[in-house]
């Protein structure tokens, strides 16, 4: 308490000397030097004051320059700035020529400050709305792909609606969230997936950042370290986007419209590489026990008519046995997507407004509408100046989302059935499921279900109502200080009703399902409120003071209820009325408040060094009363090295930036104190419910035991880097070192179980990231009617748990029985561990009896899921009015659990599995234990036994539940990749040929978006975006996939018509 | 500026920020509704994945053909993943439910929930301790006290156990200190009487696991048992289930119902069965669904019988349902374990008498009408010889209910003496499975976990 009096005395006490002087007025028009078009808000400053207006909507301005002062400073968006000597003018009119290479641009920063980007003392990219909206993809943060060094951005899947994960500078907490605070005009989002991460059908509603309509959007800013997230207190720890929408503008002659269509297809980008020489079988059982198997572990084709399925009414399908190359991708529809969205806007110099709607309508891959995703978006936003020094302003947004997502998984799933389909069986002829050799009682395998009623007749419907919006009053309270008041919320309700019908077979019970409805609700809110104080003073000549004070409330609050029947009566009919059994429900409400009050001072002095020092203090719910508080300072400089230099032939722009930051991160609540709670009695196939028969209920001691002495987690942050501009803004290169540390990690460490709880949440070690990012871009070409413009962005991250709480050898972060997926000291986060081939002491593999690998004990680490490095490109090559635009997104390293690759090697359908062409082999070099010596020591002779092809124990070497094969190893890819991420080329109608119609604007474009993925030879079966374990933590999501729907490369076109 | 300071004000203020009492999950319960958690917790683990194991491994249960998901337990391939889950769930469960319940009853002398829990408690650490031979015990369920609780020897840990037992059962279960429980007690609703029956059967079981190891440590005290005779007349069982999903049996909703097709009756039991014309084969098993004949598969021949029988529709089930009972003692059982100590400690026609009374009772259980007869003729099935036959008439009785004892009074008598090897087993030739290995959660976050111990390490009470 008493450090922020301090710090508030100190900035209140900067500067509140005012001079007042006698004033010139001068006016004049600013124009595009090359279209001669009248600029609008083009900025005129004094040079040397704080004295600054922006031009009117004929490109017109008029300002009071002070006797004093001799030089007035214009800028504008996308233009090199001039400086011009008054030289007792007072019409001055300017024409601003267009920048190759964005300097002097606005970026909006923290609390929605603006401020020039030389004057940042760290790395903040800042991405435009043509490049958010190039290729019509229906969610702004997917558009961010490839554009921004150090961000990895992954869709998890396919899907419709899927979930969009972001990860800024690599990991820098276990728990809690990774991904990067949202934040739309000042205001916090809340960005919740709603799903489910179940491996028995995982669910993806998407994630709520990606619900902004791209088209309202202004600029996107990413402050990637923590010197620009700093104000942003304990929810930016992770990097903040920063959304800035579309505000209401002045126009010529009468409001602007805008109108844009984008029609997308959608087809699997990419399948898994199948084997074609074997088909249907297993072991080496009768030929009848073959028919009814899952995977391709029978006989080589040999074209032959062979009868398949089960014998039904005295009938049985007769077919050739070859092997069908495209059964799976056959299945697969063309996906489609029509995007369309209107927006109108105008104003004056006082009022103005901005209203938009969107409709995106989108079905998936999957036949029929089991994968869609529908979108509608209504924006209205709008200003009034009163008196010229109050300023109103408002936002409301509203959002609706249907979607159905088919379910990942093992249960009851689509992909599951499609994977283990074997090689010589068509999927799309069974498409009839009601057909008698189709439906479930006949279906020819008993170990799977018909995809297509799997698909059909189980389902799930999810919708999503929204509103979002701020409203804020400004006041100008001297021209010199600005008060700001704003209050925030978003506040969604959704529903999810999910459903299994009735399933029985009369064949074999191997997939039976009883039916069961589920219906859940979800409730977010959040309300956020901020005052903002900001004082802009000149003080000197040369030397500028801008300080802003401010205070923020947050408050979060969730309800989440569910109900689930499980034993359905009336089949068909889904109500969870319609059953017998107990229904399972639950009900969980959190709220959280979080308070901050923040300082920051920006000096100034010549336009050339600029310095920043901040602090926040923050007050948390979350963390126990002793530890509820904590400060953290930053600070950053920015030198414009380049202003010493005279002759700016070469070096047209130089500037080297440092910065030192912190910041803080809560815990999630009700962590302190241990509970009871309702038992959760499991073996994770099936549960034991309470209340038992005859409505006994009961409580147990609940497993995570309270921690009082939690403390916040810690980031420190320092950034050093520099930006340089030469041959006249042709070539620009931008780099930037980091090095993050983040102490006092907050996550659930595992006791034992021995001890009556089994974790703890606490403050468990420390992690470090250090990496860099370069961007370089280059304009080779700028004429008149000629551009090009490359640009190539790098990034390389090292991600290191330093060090764990003494007691603990590792954490968990999930994975599966036979993989498991920690973090251990020393190494960097998400490390897969798993059992080995067991080794003599002179390196030799040792084999059981069956010839089999014998696999170790002890499970040894088998690598991580962190990239090791990433890149992207992109170009774009204006001719007049056509343009290509291309973005390439490369990643390097890594390992990913795939399901997919775990389902083929199981089934026989992997390539791999034909090694040696099926035939019998022995480990080289293999040994055997044949005994023990007489000290106890195991004695090993040569190994003589074969792995004795698919009729033995050759499925066994590919499958891990025999602990004899491969092991977990065996379904790690390496999820390094190289995507063709976006292609299109648009054209824009000339000027003169829209001139006689109503159109002030029309761009045609062919777009594509994912059109090509290149993997290393070992991936031959997955995207390795892919995910399933997307919750909200990234961390997690590295794991892999468990049986996600393929990803999708989409392409269609485009139209955006102006009026 | 003035808002700032009125805010902050606010911030300051404590209530404002008291809003992290978790309002989902009570901060407190009395032992009314923790014992059937508790209760529950232990019946789902030895009723579900423990009766299953002991089914494997003692030879009433095999995997199937066509499917495979037990394989490892024919095998005896384990690794410490396996039984992790139960291992842990039993004592963040059930045993620290005991554990609270016990200390909030010890301190306002309420005898009558003391007792339960530390009963339950008891049983639940002994079926723990035969398993792995050491387990964290007197300093375990201390929460962050004893953040790696000791591993202590299964002998000893039955000396404290027994000592626990004698306290709790000599507690004044009438004083008015002591509460009226009523069926949040799943077992006996309350009923007393029989948790001193409980106490003395268990006791009786307890003894004679010290056979081998020191016969005459507890001879007076089995010798007072037989004498007092206060041994349990009715099952020891958890009957509230429902016949709906995730409120049944455990072995029944995960082995029959979700992983469906896997375990098939074993051909050494129904050999046994149909070798002696038993009428209770059918009440245990139930014959195959393509033939209607009784059909049990070998050991470990999943693979080698595939062609004999397709799939588990070719071989006979276990008759469990829904709706079975899950039993920490059978009526048999006891009778058998009197039989035993009658034997080894008392009269012999005492040890035949029960002998007789435990397969009546088996009879009875499974509503098998036939009654047996001629236990003297030693052409006849049941005829009497000794330990022999008193251990071979324990295993067919503890089929589909207390399996996971039949695989501890294998190890320690030896009997029956009709199990087969494995022909997949990896273990030496001749080596059987002993134990389990110490779960690895256990390996990982307890540094006194001990070593390895092999699976075919004999435990401390084995012959």
């Amino acid at each position: 308490m008493k450090r922020i009096a301090m710090l508030l005395a100190f900035f209140v006490c900067i500067g509140l000397q005012m001079t007042m002087a006698q004033t010139v007025q001068i006016t004049g028009t600013i124009t595009g030097a090359e279209d001669k078009q009248p600029l609008i808000g083009a900025t005129v400053l004094v040079k040397g004051t704080s004295i600054g207006v922006t031009s009117d909507t004929n490109g017109k301005y008029s300002i009071n320059v002070p006797f004093s002062n001799t030089t007035l400073l214009v800028s504008y968006i996308g233009t090199k700035s001039q400086e011009l000597v008054i030289a007792g003018r007072v019409i001055i009119n300017v024409e601003l020529i267009s920048e190759s290479i964005g300097l002097e641009e606005i970026i909006v920063t923290a609390m929605g400050i603006k401020k020039s980007e030389k004057s940042l003392g760290y790395s903040a990219t800042q991405v435009s709305s043509a490049d958010l909206t190039a290729t019509g993809d229906r969610s702004a943060v997917n558009a961010l792909q490839g554009k921004v060094a150090g961000i990895n951005i992954s869709s998890a899947g396919g899907a419709p609606g899927a979930s969009t994960r972001v990860t800024l500078r690599g990991y820098s907490s276990l728990g809690g969230s990774n991904q990067p605070l949202y934040v739309i005009d000042g205001i916090p989002l809340d960005n919740r997936l709603i799903g489910s991460t179940d491996i028995n059908g995982g669910l993806d509603f998407g994630n709520r950042a990606n619900d902004i309509n791209p088209e309202d959007i202004e600029t996107v800013t990413v402050l990637k370290g923590a010197s620009g997230a700093a104000l942003y207190g304990s929810r930016a720890s992770n990097g903040v986007i920063l959304i800035t929408t579309k505000k209401g503008s002045a126009q010529k002659s009468h409001a602007k419209i805008e109108v844009s269509s984008s029609t997308i297809f959608e087809s699997a980008l990419k399948l898994p590489e199948f084997q074609n020489e074997f088909g249907e079988g297993w072991y080496d059982g009768s030929l009848s026990a073959n028919l009814e198997e899952n995977g391709s572990w029978g006989a080589k084709f040999d074209g032959k008519s062979r009868i398949w399925g089960h014998i039904v009414n005295n009938q049985q399908q007769v077919k050739p046995y070859v092997a069908l190359k495209d059964n799976v991708k056959d299945f697969f529809e063309i996906g489609k997507t029509y995007n369309n969205s209107v927006s109108i806007t105008n104003g004056n110099e006082n009022d103005s407004y901005y209203l938009s709607y969107s409709n995106v309508d989108a079905d998936g891959i999957m036949p029929g509408d089991k994968d869609s995703y529908k979108r509608n978006t209504f924006a209205l936003r709008g200003s009034t100046k009163y008196k010229e020094k109050i300023t109103f302003a408002g936002s409301f947004n509203y959002v609706r989302k249907d979607t159905k997502f088919v379910p990942t998984g093992q249960e009851q799933s689509v992909m599951d059935a499609i994977w283990q389909t074997p090689r010589d069986i068509s999927i799309v002829d069974q498409k009839n499921y009601m057909n008698q050799f189709n439906n479930v009682d006949n279906y020819y395998t008993v170990f799977a279900q018909n995809p297509y009623y799997a698909l059909h007749e189980h389902g799930n419907k999810f919708v999503e109502n929204r509103i979002f919006g701020n409203i804020s009053i400004e006041y100008k309270i001297k021209p010199w200080i600005t008060a700001t008041y704003r209050i925030g919320t978003d506040v969604s309700n959704s529903t999810l009703k999910s459903w299994r019908a009735i399933t029985l077979s009369k064949r074999a019970n191997y997939n039976n399902e009883k039916g069961r409805v589920k219906e859940s609700s979800y409730y977010n809110s959040e309300i956020n409120s901020d005052f903002l104080l900001n004082i802009n003073k000149k003080i000197a000549e040369k030397f500028e003071v801008n300080v802003v004070l401010g205070q923020s409330f947050n408050q979060r609050d969730r309800r989440d209820q569910s109900t689930e029947v499980i034993g359905l009566n009336i089949p068909n009919f889904y109500n969870i009325s319609n059953s017998s059994s107990t229904p399972d429900v639950t009900a969980t409400t959190t709220q959280r408040r979080l308070v901050g009050a923040f300082g920051t001072i920006d000096l100034s002095w010549n336009q050339m060094i600029f310095l920043n020092v901040s602090g926040r203090n923050d007050w948390s719910s979350t963390l126990p009363k002793s530890n509820r508080t904590f400060f953290y300072p930053s600070t950053s400089l920015s030198f414009i090295f380049s202003e010493l230099i005279h002759n700016k032939n070469i070096i047209s722009y130089g500037k080297i930036r440092a910065g030192i930051a912190k910041t803080g991160n809560d815990a999630d609540p009700y962590v302190i104190n241990s509970v009871y709670e309702k038992p959760d009695i499991t073996d994770n196939y099936r549960n034991l419910n309470f209340p038992l028969a005859g409505s006994i209920n009961g409580f147990t001691l609940g497993n995570r035991i309270g921690n009082e002495k939690l403390k916040p987690e810690i980031t420190t942050e320092n950034e050093i880097g520099t930006d340089l501009r030469f041959f006249n803004n042709r070539i620009g290169l931008d780099f930037t070192y980091y090095n993050r540390s983040s102490t006092d990690l907050i996550w659930d460490a595992t006791i034992p179980s021995s001890t009556g709880y089994s974790r703890q949440t606490m403050n468990l070690g420390d992690i470090t990231n250090k990496g860099i990012e370069l961007m370089v871009t280059i304009v080779p070409i700028k004429t008149e009617d000629l551009e090009w413009k490359l640009s190539w962005n790098f990034a390389k991250n090292r991600n290191k748990l330093v060090r764990l709480t003494e007691g603990l050898e590792q954490v968990s972060l999930g994975g599966t029985s036979s993989l498991g997926f920690v973090a251990k000291p020393g190494y960097a986060m998400g490390l897969f561990e798993g059992p080995v081939q067991l080794l003599t002491d002179d390196g030799r593999p040792i084999v059981n009896a069956s010839g089999l690998p014998v696999q170790s004990a002890e499970r040894e680490i088998y690598g991580d899921a962190q990239y090791k490095y990433t890149m992207g490109g992109t170009t774009s090559i204006t001719w007049k009015g056509l343009t290509l635009n291309s973005t390439i997104d490369i990643r390097q390293g890594g390992l990913m659990y795939s399901r997919t690759a775990e389902m083929m090697y199981f089934t026989g359908n992997a390539k791999q599995t034909t090694f040696n062409d099926r035939q019998p082999f022995i480990i080289p070099n293999s040994v055997v234990q044949t005994g023990t010596d007489a000290s106890g020591k195991p004695v090993y002779t040569d190994n003589n036994v074969a792995i004795d092809g698919p009729s033995g124990t050759f499925n066994q070497y590919y499958n891990q539940t025999y602990s004899t094969g491969q092991f977990g190893k065996l379904y790690l890819v390496d999820k390094s990749f190289v995507k063709l991420r976006e292609l299109s080329i648009s054209y824009k109608l000339p000027h003169k040929l829209l001139e006689k119609t109503v159109f002030s604007g029309a761009e045609l474009s062919i777009v594509g978006r994912n059109l090509f993925i290149w993997t290393p030879k070992s991936n031959n079966f997955v995207d390795p975006e892919s995910t399933t374990f997307g919750d909200t933590n990234g961390l997690q999501a590295d794991f892999g996939e468990y049986g996600a729907a393929p990803t999708t490369r989409s392409y269609g076109f485009n139209i955006r018509l102006t009026f | 500026m003035l808002l700032i300071v009125a805010v902050m004000i606010t911030s300051c203020k404590e209530s404002f920020f008291d809003i992290n009492t978790d309002p989902n999950n009570p901060a407190t319960a009395t032992p009314k509704w923790i014992l059937p958690s508790g209760i529950a917790g232990s019946c789902y683990v030895i009723g579900g994945y423990y009766q299953n194991l002991g089914g494997f491994w003692s030879q009433h249960y095999a995997q199937a053909t066509s499917a495979s998901q037990w394989l490892q337990l024919e095998m005896f391939n384990l690794d410490e993943s396996d039984f992790d889950r139960q291992f842990n769930s039993l004592y963040n469960g059930p045993l620290m439910d005991f554990e609270s319940i016990k200390k909030t009853t010890l301190a306002s002398k309420d005898w009558s929930y003391y007792t339960i829990a530390t009963l339950m408690q008891s049983y639940t650490f002994e079926v723990l301790a035969d398993l792995y031979d050491q387990i964290p015990f007197s300093e375990s369920l201390q929460g962050l006290e004893k953040l790696s609780p000791k591993y202590e020897k299964g002998i000893d840990i039955y000396d404290s156990l027994i000592h626990r037992i004698n306290f709790a059962i000599n507690q004044n279960l009438t004083a008015n200190t002591v509460s009226k429980v009523g069926t949040e007690d799943l077992i006996f609703s309350g009923d007393m009487d029989k948790w001193i029956q409980f106490a003395n059967t268990l006791k009786l079981k307890m003894y004679l696991r010290f056979v081998n190891i020191d016969a005459n440590k507890y001879k007076a005290e089995i010798q007072a048992l037989l004498t007092e005779n206060n041994f349990l007349l009715t099952p020891a069982c958890m009957t509230a289930f429902k016949d709906e999903e995730n409120g049944r049996n455990p072995f029944y909703e995960t082995f029959m119902d979700r992983l469906a097709g896997n375990v098939a009756a074993s051909k050494t039991l129904i050999d046994t069965l149909i070798n002696t014309a038993d009428p209770r084969l059918t009440a245990i098993f139930i014959p195959a669904e393509a033939s209607g004949i009784e059909v049990g598969i070998g050991q470990g021949r999943y693979k080698e019988d595939q062609s004999k029988y397709a799939n588990y529709k070719n071989l006979s089930t276990p008759n469990v349902t829904g709706l079975s009972p899950v039993y920490l003692f059978t009526v048999p059982e006891v009778y058998f374990l009197i039989a035993e100590a009658e034997l080894r400690y008392g009269s012999a026609a005492n040890a035949e008498t029960n002998y007789i009374s435990g397969i009546n009772a088996s009879f009875d259980m499974l509503h098998v009408t036939q009654t047996p007869s001629m236990y003297n003729t030693p052409s006849s099935a049941y005829y009497y010889n000794g330990l022999y036959s008193i251990m071979l008439q324990k295993w067919i009785a503890a089929a589909n209910t207390t399996a996971i004892e039949s695989f501890f009074d294998k190890n320690r008598t030896g009997y029956p003496s009709n199990f087969v090897a494995s022909p997949v087993s990896v273990l030496t030739p001749g080596a059987t499975p002993q134990r389990l290995l110490f779960p690895e959660t256990e390996r990982k976050s307890n540094p006194n976990t001990p070593k390895r111990v092999n699976l075919d390490t004999k435990v401390w009470f084995t012959k």
